[in-house]
């Protein structure tokens, strides 16, 4: 197929949704198809991978909490047009069609069997909201639509008064799974362990004060258990809130790239989601998954669900450090065990792996060709 | 002066209203065609699915008891007969004989199971574009002006497809997005 994808954030910042849009592109393109990716961007960066079409310059927007670079104007139409007709297209599939962005901006020019993908589980804005009716000219255009979660579909349901077909995102297992450990890792298993956790370490909702005290109870029996910490936040702050105790066992990795956050999962003995509320947590429990680290989660339902019911990793008292010591020290020391959760992850993480999603969205694709009027 | 004016403003709300109407005639022409369309997309999915019943039914290692195989193959035929009096029903019926062999699972060829399976999944897929299309098309006609001005001239009300298209045969673990419900980005 010929498949063109629009992606409304600039390529050259990391986030969900392009890494999203990267991972269908790359796997279309390995399964055969066609496939171009229409990005805002300047036309001449050099770190464009050769399927992406910069669409030109972006405005940075305030939006649903944090900076969108955005696009929309007669400029950006004409990129589109030319991308359009360039690529003559069998299917285009826009993500999150928020206004303003390059995404509706297609949905309004292109006179193609459209699909879009949303994203985003709320839309918070009332701004948004009132522009519902104006849309409506627009959405009704769309073939297709696909939600990345039931939170994300319950919004289209409420928001957009329409359905969508459920395809969560994709995981690329194989890059997890053969991904190298860090220099100096995995550490010998007598010297104590090795902890992993990846996150905003600083929000509370990620539990981290509940892994400290873990820890610390952990660190009575094992002085050399070490913790591994990636992700962004005060490090200096973080590191000087530490009592004196622990400091020697924790190791700040601060922010990482997706591939050190693949060796980081392949350094550890264990990795600890202690997350204690719901509304984000990130796809990390997949990741981790794929690469076939044990885990030891908090029981909240999300991760009660994404982990099989506790047959590809361990789960604890949600909140509670005594729990969470208890289930680290029995995978710690359990190597029996730790080989049982690996194999259950590899077979849990499956239907998540990108080849597998991206056969579904090729599904949706057809019968969207099918249902338009071309 | 005053009537100049009048004029001016009639002249101006006619032309507006004549651009609306346009625009509005056209989206109503686009929606209907895709309904059309999406009709025609559902219709495609539903055949193949009651061919993949009555395939299953008549294949010779399916692992379908015998008696049971005659019942599939007959909700497949009447599924496919031309002369449909109601084809929600026995589309129905084709659902619950396919969600019927999920008991029988274990017993079932792998590709019998496949088959079914890709093509319940492709007709809830199908189902879910075609409704959409016939809910836009709908709250467009119930609006106030295009239902005054009759602008959807006398084409049918599209009707919505109703069927129960739960997939009991979706392979254990799908990746259904239910577990993701919570997860919104990545945060490391």
């Amino acid at each position: 197929m010929r498949i063109g994808i629009v992606c409304p954030y600039s390529w050259d910042v990391p986030g969900g949704v392009q890494a999203h849009v990267r991972d269908l592109a790359e796997t279309l393109i390995g399964l055969g198809h066609q496939v171009s990716v229409l990005a805002p961007g300047e036309e001449d960066s050099p770190d464009l991978p050769p399927y992406v079409v910069a669409a030109g310059k972006t405005v940075p927007i305030r939006y649903n909490g944090s900076v969108a670079r955005l696009q929309f104007g007669l400029v950006s139409a004409t990129r589109v047009r030319r991308w359009l007709r360039d690529g003559v297209f069998d299917v285009v599939h826009v993500h999150e069609p928020a206004p303003p962005s390059l995404s509706l901006l297609t949905c309004v020019i292109a006179d193609v069997p459209l699909v879009a993908t949303f994203h985003a589980a709320s839309t918070k804005s009332r701004f948004l909201a009132m522009f519902d009716s104006l849309l409506q000219p627009f959405m009704e255009r769309l073939s297709g639509r696909i939600a990345v979660s039931q939170a994300a579909r319950k919004m289209i349901v409420e928001h957009l008064g329409a359905d969508a077909v459920v395809i969560p995102n994709g995981v690329a297992v194989s890059s997890y799974e053969h991904a190298k450990p860090l220099p100096g890792y995995p550490r010998p298993l007598e010297l104590g362990g090795t902890i992993g956790f990846i996150g905003r370490y600083e929000e509370t909702r990620k539990g981290m004060s509940v892994l400290l005290d873990a820890l610390r109870i952990l660190a009575a029996t094992r002085p050399g258990v070490e913790l591994l910490i990636a992700g962004a936040g005060e490090q200096a702050d973080f590191v000087a809130s530490l009592p004196d105790e622990l400091r020697a066992n924790v190791v700040m990795l601060g922010m990482v790239s997706e591939a050190d956050k693949a060796s980081l999962l392949h350094s550890v003995d264990v990795y600890v989601a202690p997350n204690t509320g719901g509304e984000s947590f990130g796809i990390i429990l997949l990741e981790a998954m794929a690469a076939r680290t044990p885990i030891v989660a908090s029981d909240l339902d999300a991760f009660r669900r994404v982990l099989a019911d506790g047959r590809a990793g361990v789960l604890f008292k949600n909140r509670s450090a005594t729990d969470l010591a208890r289930a680290l020290q029995l995978v710690l020391g359990d190597s029996a065990l730790r080989g049982q959760l690996s194999a259950a992850s590899v077979e849990v993480v499956r239907p998540y792996d990108w080849p597998v999603v991206a056969s579904q969205i090729l599904r949706v694709y057809e019968i969207a060709v099918a249902a338009s009027v071309h | 002066m005053l009537s100049a004016s009048w004029w001016i403003s009639a002249v101006v709300v006619a032309i507006l209203l004549t651009t609306w109407v346009t625009f509005t005639v056209t989206r109503l022409d686009r929606l209907h065609a895709k309904v059309d369309a999406a009709q025609a997309a559902l219709d495609a999915q539903l055949v193949r699915r009651s061919a993949a019943l009555l395939h299953v039914a008549e294949m010779p290692r399916s692992g379908v008891p015998d008696e049971h195989a005659l019942q599939l193959a007959h909700a497949a035929h009447s599924a496919l007969a031309v002369d449909l009096l109601d084809r929600q029903a026995a589309e129905n019926q084709v659902g619950r004989a396919i969600g019927g062999l999920a008991n029988l699972r274990p017993v079932l060829a792998v590709d019998a199971v496949a088959e079914l399976s890709e093509a319940a999944t492709r007709v809830a897929i199908a189902r879910r574009f075609y409704n959409d299309s016939v809910r836009d098309t709908r709250s467009l006609r119930a609006r106030r002006m295009p239902r005054l001005l009759h602008l959807a001239g006398h084409r049918e009300l599209p009707q919505f497809f109703d069927i129960d298209d739960t997939n009991l045969l979706a392979v254990p673990y799908q990746a259904t997005g239910d577990e993701l419900g919570r997860i919104e980005e990545s945060s490391a």
